[in-house]
């Protein structure tokens, strides 16, 4: 089977800062309290959902960040037992917790801080059933962890559950190798923008403007 | 020549073991011991070994109690989470690791104060040779130790031997060290063979530029892990090689001539002034040229006034400012006393080499807090406890003041290393043959 | 891996984009798992476990009504998705959704029935077993009847759940019946009725169409609606109409999310939106954009009105006995036919409405000996009262802005959507009548991509009998008339002794206006005081008998959308956690022991299917079974247009923008101001307004926002929402900020002569100078001090009755914790 660049493309036009990709990821991964993989940001003022500008000449766009599943991503290289790596067939950055032991260099080495999480404490879950998808890997403390781009999902043949429950209808993910996916032909029809392409990491996430 | 040396360090050695303070007979000849004949070295250095004897037992002590609390401290940390830090997930290294980089600098300092003249066949330091080298191991154990405790799951560790990723700068750092660890153990213990006379002193030559070579790369590496990485502007040069290498030379000459310096002030060793005033010189250098880096990487962030300016206005006039002003008046003063002979008395010294090092601890905080002050991605966001140490003030709030600090348990569980190397540092005063060769011949 | 999770679920990215058709590449992994992916499916997983799912209702009063699929393993429910609905625009489901489990399994739900032990509202229970909590109600409520009559207990209900069975509000439930059986009084909420008190005089009844219908709209004007934060589900088809070529347009003091997606954003003084419109109205005029014809034809415009009486001037007036019509279905008795006259040009003289060939649209006539004016003429006294410069110089809208807007209006169809926000002022009813007048300027009826309205409407075409035991019905108030009542002793002129109060699907105490005089002055007037709740909420800390419910997901129930007209049977995904009992169970005990369980003893089913057991739901099909066997069913067309026809449920069947008999939404309140309802006409709102007294002591004007976090103050105790938002807040301008000396995360003080509130600040520059604006829904012990509905007036416009959450005063102060 070809090898796929999977990618997210997320429309920007459409996307409202509402969060529910945030907690959607949250419930299908079962991921412990405190920790979000998938966070809203906005970009305007210096609070969340304040605009930039004085009333009434304002501007306001949410961008929602998450793993980026860089193509030349600076995590894989820096872990020292290879515990994020990049799976060749898919193009997901993946993280063994198995392996990880904690050293946190891939979190200082990825740009997108904040995309990456911890578990400075024992996994607690203020809800107490076990939610979430079944063969979700369990978190364990201490070590790293991210968007795993519902790889359990992927397996099945299912989308990541951040895109199939975006009310606005703004998450777009698929083969970016694959020039008749809605993703590539989004990436390739509208004009978009990636974040801190600078940093030589080719994100595989494109926000469409 | 060697043979006395030999029985008068055995007779030395000797009082020394039976003595510890309590053979009044030798303390009595403790008076003479300077001007010493034969007979008196012995009671000479038996005085000095019961003086030096009980300040190291009493320093042997307290490193253990300190690395007992140390290890309790961590056990606590690793079973009730490293919550307890002032890490998270914006600010994902802290205090261990700058104590890392910080101790990885005095060790290859030292090392390299010591091989460079071997290595180069120039006279050394007064023998102070085998203390650096054991003062840089001990160094390099606390480096290590720092590592350990900071990570997540330090039983996995076996893991980077068992599934090492060689392109990591953190695995090059991890290798380097242990080979770092293992070469300065054989070092040492080449200088004690080669003052038995049964190392050869080419082959020591060729040790100490192995040993020389080693102490750099594992600076070099070290700076690696940060400088290799693009997500930070602030770590991102190729400066930060050299400028890690130059500020171990400050910091650890500093460390071994304030080791070197107490303990003559104790008695164990003789250091002549002049030997102190050439390597307070060679420090002053040091410190000049790592200014001089300082200064080099300063300009080159502020003068396109880009995105480089933030990182200039939070060392300047911002959270960093303490440490930076701190650093930059520290060295000045080191570099001034050290060159200055009027102002190279004793008290002063031991001031210029105590502010050297305090100094280059300073930029160590600024590296690694640093690192984290100026966030990539700040847009704002909803934070939760883990997200940033000070989250309740929201991403503006947070980055306000310094983005990290330490919590209580990370400072003692950094006093239980610090107590680890000082416990190694005494025993190994205490039980190994450190003393300068000279010293020895002497008596 | 079981078979079902190896199946798509659920929908597909593809079906998303409405320009594709079946998708021609591949997208994502095919349907049948990859090999090489299935067998690197790691995670260290145990033997999987069975899993079955179930279609769920949520119905929370956002309207959404979102179709969502439970997986429930283990008896547990673990998983949600949006569940596949008959038409996938209404695929879909929000945060609030998807943290229902945060609800289902929150530690502190209430899990027995608890009775008060020591002073009311000091925090201590007892639990009790529901034997005793059943005999201790029926002890009470028959004690109390008897004495004091059957009006003595009431019930305050919401839209918290909303179905036939079970649930509150304005669908025929168990409750329902139960109180009409009982004959006791029902205390109105009296929220968000004003705009549609206003609506319904001049249309009937609600004729939104469809949001779906929006991509045939040339021009989108979101009238006060913060679609993007309350209603985020409505979003996409807003977005998709954008996509298809509307201009969306948003008219809000406040920068909303909306407003930033918007291609126009109009900023606007808080409270004078009617101003606006009706300069609107004024530019169609006097530029002659408007519809002659459809004016003429399908509104009240050539009515002649009486000048002495403002009555419509009909055949009856004119000596012509009225006819008998056909028979109404709802009253079973014949329609009175007495036609309205207007003036035909052509006769010159008055005439049956349907019978003139060419009425006249203006002027005044004698008809009959009575003078009369034309229904449009009244109509363009109001509105040219505001040409644009007037209007600017009211709303702070520019004169320019507002010609355009005019002059856009008259281009294409427009789909005015109409939010919460400026009904929730003392003006609030005539923001419902002049919206539902400025699309007939343009004859915006009717077709694709014309519509106004306020997105809410029930299925009223249940059997209202279901809840009408032996005929015998409920006296209904609002709960402002609480004060005087109590006062009095009266309701009008009879005896009025209220006793008992049974609280279900909502929280009046902690989301109605002025809850310190509800709590500490109306409250205490009734002895025993039952709530219904899932969790302890501000009102069911008040309560002497606090009684578990089960969540949405573990009953089941039909539910009918307040958007999107679908009926749904919502199934039971998990048994009711702990000793939780469903209304209709409540009811059927309690009935037992007060003696009439005879009229309770049906089942759930049966009562269901004699609720749907209408001629309307026959025309549709609609059965449980069919419900049970179908899921979801559509209640009559889709995308609706129910102004299609141009039929509506008015007197006349006309859009009646002259109103002439305006009554107040419910008798027994304060007298109206008949002249005052009659057109759409502006009038300043009753305290946030610059120009008032108070305003020189309280200079900002207090907004709500309903934020994603909550549905009112469902999902305050939220674990996941409330890591999203961890603190109450209010939002200010920055200007008013530093006027005060205030900065970003201050704690500070919001407070008027009603109460106050201890909040952290959120300085933005999307709020008006003048505002503050907080997002509601927090219970009062999340808060420091105080609690936001403290401040808000219990004063009320006497014709909507309705709560004025807008229309507030305040000041803002660093607060000083003592």
């Amino acid at each position: 089977m070809a090898a796929k660049r999977y990618g997210f493309a997320i429309d920007t036009r459409r996307c409202i800062g509402c969060s529910t990709c945030v907690v959607g990821c949250k419930l299908e991964n079962y991921v412990p309290d405190g920790t979000f993989w998938n966070r809203v940001l906005t970009d305007g003022g210096a609070r969340e959902d304040t605009p930039a500008g004085n009333y009434p000449n304002l501007s306001m766009v949410q961008f929602t960040v998450n793993c980026q599943h860089c193509e030349n991503p600076a995590c894989v290289k820096v872990c020292p037992v290879g515990a994020t790596y990049k799976d060749p067939e898919t193009g997901v950055v993946r993280q063994d917790y198995d392996k990880c032991i904690g050293c946190r260099m891939c979190m200082a080495a990825c740009p997108y801080t904040g995309v990456r999480s911890f578990n400075w404490e024992e996994p607690s879950y203020s809800v107490e059933v076990r939610y979430g998808g079944q063969d979700v890997p369990t978190h364990q403390k201490h070590v790293v962890e991210k968007c795993t781009m519902c790889w359990h999902r992927l397996a099945r043949g299912e989308n990541p559950a951040c895109v199939d429950i975006c009310p606005a209808r703004a998450r777009f993910w698929g083969d970016l190798d694959d020039p008749e996916s809605e993703v590539s032909k989004l990436v390739h029809d509208r004009e978009y923008m990636q974040l801190l392409p600078e940093k030589g990491t080719k994100p595989s996430v494109y926000y469409l403007v | 020549m060697s043979e006395n040396v030999q029985a008068a360090s055995a007779a030395g050695a000797q009082v020394a073991r039976s003595g510890e303070g309590r053979d009044v007979a030798a303390g009595r000849g403790a008076g003479n011991a300077g001007r010493g004949s034969g007979g008196q070295v012995a009671a000479a250095s038996a005085k000095r070994a019961s003086q030096g004897g009980r300040g190291l037992t009493v320093g042997i002590a307290v490193g253990a109690v300190l690395t007992v609390a140390g290890i309790a401290l961590w056990v606590m940390q690793l079973t009730g989470g490293m919550v307890q830090t002032g890490m998270r997930n914006l600010d994902s290294w802290g205090a261990y690791i700058t104590m890392f980089m910080f101790f990885v600098g005095l060790s290859a300092g030292g090392l390299i104060i010591s091989s460079v003249p071997k290595a180069f066949g120039m006279k050394g330091f007064g023998g102070i040779s085998k203390v650096a080298v054991w003062t840089s191991i001990c160094c390099t154990v606390a480096a290590i130790a720092f590592v350990v405790v900071d990570l997540g799951q330090p039983l996995r560790l076996w893991e980077l031997f068992a599934y090492s990723n060689l392109g990591s700068p953190l695995m090059w750092d991890i290798i380097v060290l242990f080979v770092y660890l293992v070469l300065s153990v054989v070092y040492l213990w080449a200088q004690v063979r080669h003052e038995a006379g049964k190392v050869s002193a080419a082959a020591l030559r060729v040790v100490s530029v192995v040993a020389l070579v080693c102490a750099v790369l594992v600076h070099s590496v070290t700076a690696w892990i940060f400088g290799l990485q693009q997500a930070h502007e602030f770590w991102h040069t190729a400066l930060l090689g050299p400028w890690f290498v130059s500020s171990a030379l400050v910091c650890g000459t500093a460390l071994v001539l304030v080791v070197c310096v107490a303990l003559r002030a104790a008695g164990y060793l003789k250091l002549e002034q002049a030997n102190v005033a050439r390597l307070a010189k060679m420090l002053g250098a040091f410190v000049v040229v790592d200014l001089y880096f300082f200064g080099c990487d300063l300009l080159t962030s502020a003068f396109p006034g880009g995105s480089g300016a933030e990182v200039v206005g939070m060392l300047v006039s911002g959270p960093l400012a303490p440490f930076f002003w701190a650093e930059v008046v520290l060295c000045v003063l080191a570099a001034v006393v050290c060159f200055v002979p009027p102002l190279r008395k004793n008290g002063l010294v031991v001031a210029a080499l105590v502010a050297a090092i305090l100094a280059i601890f300073c930029k160590r905080v600024q590296l690694l807090v640093g690192g984290f002050q100026i966030p990539n991605l700040d847009m704002p966001g909803a934070m939760t406890e883990h997200t940033v140490t000070n989250w309740q003030a929201g991403m503006a709030g947070a980055y306000e003041g310094l983005v990290y600090a330490p919590t209580m348990l990370e400072v003692g569980v950094v006093l239980g290393v610090l107590g680890l190397a000082c416990l190694l540092l005494f025993a190994g005063l205490k039980f190994l043959p450190l003393r300068p060769a000279e010293d020895e011949a002497a008596q | 891996m079981t078979d079902e999770k190896s199946s798509r679920r659920g929908l597909t990215r593809r079906s998303f984009l409405k320009s594709t058709a079946a998708a021609a590449g591949a997208v994502a992994v095919a349907g049948a798992a990859s090999p090489t992916l299935t067998a690197l499916a790691e995670g260290d997983t145990e033997t999987s476990t069975a899993e079955h799912t179930a279609k769920c209702c949520c119905r929370c009063n956002c309207f959404g009504s979102c179709y969502i699929e439970v997986t429930v393993r283990d008896g547990k429910a673990v998983n949600l998705r949006p569940a596949a609905m008959k038409d996938e625009h209404y695929n879909r489901v929000c945060l609030r959704g998807l943290s229902h489990l945060t609800r289902i399994y929150d530690p502190d739900r209430v899990k027995y029935p608890m009775k008060r032990v020591g002073e009311r509202g000091g925090g201590e229970w007892e639990c009790i077993g529901w034997d005793e909590a059943i005999q201790l109600m029926a002890d009470r409520f028959t004690e109390i009847r008897e004495q004091y009559g059957n009006q003595a207990i009431a019930f305050w209900t919401a839209l918290g759940n909303s179905a036939i069975l079970n649930g509150g509000g304005g669908t025929p439930n168990f409750m329902t019946r139960f109180f009409n059986y009982i004959q006791g009084t029902d205390i109105n909420a009296s929220v968000d009725m004003a705009g549609s008190v206003g609506q319904t005089r001049v249309l009937g009844g609600n004729y939104s169409s469809g949001l779906s219908d929006l991509v045939n709209s040339h021009t989108i004007i979101c009238w006060g609606y913060n679609a993007t934060e309350s209603t985020m589900h409505t979003w996409h088809l807003i977005a998709d109409g954008m996509d298809a070529g509307a201009k969306l347009i948003v008219i809000d003091p406040t920068y909303t999310k909306i407003a930033a997606k918007a291609d126009q954003w109009i900023p606007i003084r808080p409270g004078t939106d009617t101003a606006l419109a009706l300069s609107l109205m004024q530019v169609l005029y006097s530029e002659g954009l408007h519809d002659r014809d459809f004016l003429l034809k399908y509104t009240c415009a050539p009515f002649l009105v009486k000048d002495d009486d403002g009555l419509y001037l009909r055949m009856s007036d004119l000596g012509v006995e009225p006819s008998e019509g056909p028979v109404n279905a709802q009253t079973g008795k014949p329609t009175v036919v007495d036609p309205i006259v207007v003036w035909d040009e052509t006769t010159g003289g008055g005439v049956a409405a349907d019978e003139a060939a060419s009425p006249a649209l203006e002027g005044a006539y004698e008809v009959g000996g009575l003078s009369c004016h034309t229904a449009f003429s009244l109509l363009r006294e109001e509105f040219d009262q505001y040409p644009p410069d007037v209007a600017e110089s009211i709303t702070e809208v520019p004169a320019d802005v507002i010609v355009e807007l005019a002059e856009r209006l008259a281009e294409g169809p427009v789909a005015h959507l109409l939010g919460y926000g400026s009904q929730a002022y003392g003006n609030g009813v005539h923001i419902g009548m002049v919206m539902a007048t400025l699309p007939a300027m343009t004859g915006n009826y009717g077709y694709p991509g014309a519509q106004e309205g306020a997105h809410w409407k029930f299925f009223s075409g249940f059997n209202n009998k279901a809840t009408q035991p032996e005929g015998k019905m409920r006296t209904t108030i609002s709960h402002f008339f609480l004060s005087d009542l109590f006062k009095t002793g009266k309701l009008g002129d009879k005896d009025f002794p209220l006793k008992a109060l049974w609280v279900f699907s909502t929280n009046p105490l902690a989301g109605s206006p002025g809850t310190k005089v509800l709590t500490e002055e109306i409250w205490p007037n009734f002895d025993f005081v039952v709530v219904s709740d899932l969790v302890m909420t501000d009102t069911a800390k008040q309560a002497d008998l606090v009684l578990p419910v089960p969540h949405f997901f573990e009953q089941e129930d039909v539910h009918t959308s307040g958007e999107h007209g679908f009926i749904f049977w919502t199934e039971k995904a998990i048994d009711p956690l702990y000793e939780a009992k469903t209304d209709s169970q409540i009811v059927r005990l309690l009935a037992e022991k007060m003696g009439m369980g005879d009229q309770f003893s049906m089942t759930d089913d049966e009562y269901m299917q004699e609720a749907l057991d209408s001629q309307v739901c026959k025309n549709l099909g609609i059965t449980l079974e069919a419900l049970k066997e179908q899921g979801c069913m559509y209640d009559g067309t889709n995308p609706s247009i129910p102004a299609k026809g141009l039929k509506f449920k008015t007197g006349s069947g006309r859009i009646e923008f002259y109103c002439e008999k305006p009554a107040p939404r419910m008798k027994n309140g304060l007298p109206i101001d008949v002249e005052r309802e009659r057109l759409p006409r502006f009038f300043p709102p009753i305290e946030a307004w610059s120009e008032n007294e108070l305003a020189r002591k309280y200079p900002i004007i207090l907004n709500s926002e309903r934020p994603r976090f909550r549905v009112h103050t469902q999902w305050f105790a939220s674990s996941w929402l409330r890591q999203l938002e961890p603190d109450p807040i209010v939002k200010m301008n920055p200007e008013d900020a530093e006027a005060r000396g205030l900065k970003d995360d201050d704690w500070v003080e919001v407070y008027n002569d009603r109460g106050h509130v201890v909040v952290k600040l959120v300085v933005s520059s999307a709020i008006r100078k003048g505002m503050a604006v907080y997002p509601k829904g927090w219970q009062a012990y999340q808060h420091k001090a105080g609690s936001w509905s403290e401040l808000l007036s219990r004063e009320y416009d006497p014709a909507g009755i309705n709560g004025n959450f807008m229309d507030n005063l305040c000041e803002i102060r660093l607060w000083e914790e003592e």
